[in-house]
């Protein structure tokens, strides 16, 4: 049995939410986890990265988001990789390319080009 | 008056059981009436967000990681509990904290979750936001009541399935 309120209501949740709070859950559970093998505290852990114990708490708490610096700091004094970012085996290659077309296309190129086709 | 009843609001998922409680004789469960109100009423569509988060977490718990005991946060816990009871009010712990909702519960177990109802939290203290005060004393009431009823076995639990259900179990899970 579920609720016929619940079903509407998880049928209406945008993906981008879901996202955000499943990768909430899994980062702070890595971080958690983190601070257990190495049998840190949250306030060895404000310690290590210079910041408050209070900001620390509050990330486990709700109050305040993690930023990509921060978790890099965390990544580097726990020496392991929390965030992955899945990349094609062919990444790089993809990228020179995008980046060639752009710069072969010059935003001079593309007002020259508006140009004659007004003219 | 304060009679009410324990009832399944999502069984479905493979990781958590979530329950409800209805006042005996009222159509409508007290989770359900938060998911009414902020589901349909229109001047509450701003809080939209911080509600399909609430709604993701529950689906999330549910589905993949449990009701772990740090998804979960006491509300005014110095008041909210009794010393020696092994229940407690508590509110899910959505990811950010811009979300000024708030959706009771007693977690039971990692895989069993009774959720109250709930409302907006528009100050530091429940005892100064309106809309949540009489909720959270009723959550407190749902809980004290439901431990109880647990200890006295009038509802019985069974923790590796995650399902409570009354001594009889085709009776419904009724507590005076």
């Amino acid at each position: 049995m579920v609720s016929n309120y619940f079903q509407k209501a998880v049928s209406e949740v945008k993906p981008e939410t879901e996202i955000f709070v499943k990768h909430y859950l899994d980062i702070t559970t890595c971080i958690l986890n983190l601070m257990e093998e190495h049998g840190m505290t949250q306030k060895d852990l404000a310690a290590a990265l210079d910041k408050n114990a209070s900001e620390i708490n509050r990330w486990f708490k709700s109050d305040h988001n993690l930023t990509l610096k921060t978790l890099s700091k965390i990544e580097a004094l726990f020496g392991v990789s929390i965030i992955e970012v899945n990349k094609p085996a062919n990444f790089a290659e993809k990228s020179t390319i995008k980046r060639t077309r752009l710069a072969s296309h010059t935003p001079q190129q593309s007002a020259n080009k508006v140009e004659s086709s007004i003219a | 008056v304060n009679n009410f009843v324990v009832e399944s609001f999502a069984d479905t998922y493979p990781r958590v059981k979530f329950y409800t409680v209805r006042w005996d004789e009222t159509p409508l469960s007290e989770t359900d009436k938060f998911f009414q109100r902020f589901l349909e009423t229109e001047s509450l569509q701003n809080y939209r967000e911080d509600f399909d988060e609430i709604v993701a977490l529950i689906k999330i718990m549910g589905e993949q990681v449990g009701a772990a005991e740090r998804f979960f946060r006491f509300e005014d816990a110095a008041q909210a509990l009794p010393p020696k009871s092994t229940v407690y009010v508590r509110q899910l712990l959505v990811s950010d904290g811009q979300n000024t909702l708030r959706l009771y519960c007693t977690r039971l177990r990692d895989n069993i979750v009774v959720l109250f109802n709930g409302g907006i939290k528009s100050s530091q203290k429940v005892s100064d936001s309106p809309d949540l005060t009489t909720k959270f004393r009723e959550a407190q009431h749902f809980a004290k009541k439901i431990d109880k009823a647990i200890q006295e076995k009038d509802i019985l639990m069974d923790e590796e399935n995650g399902v409570l259900s009354a001594p009889n179990p085709s009776d419904e899970m009724l507590i005076y």
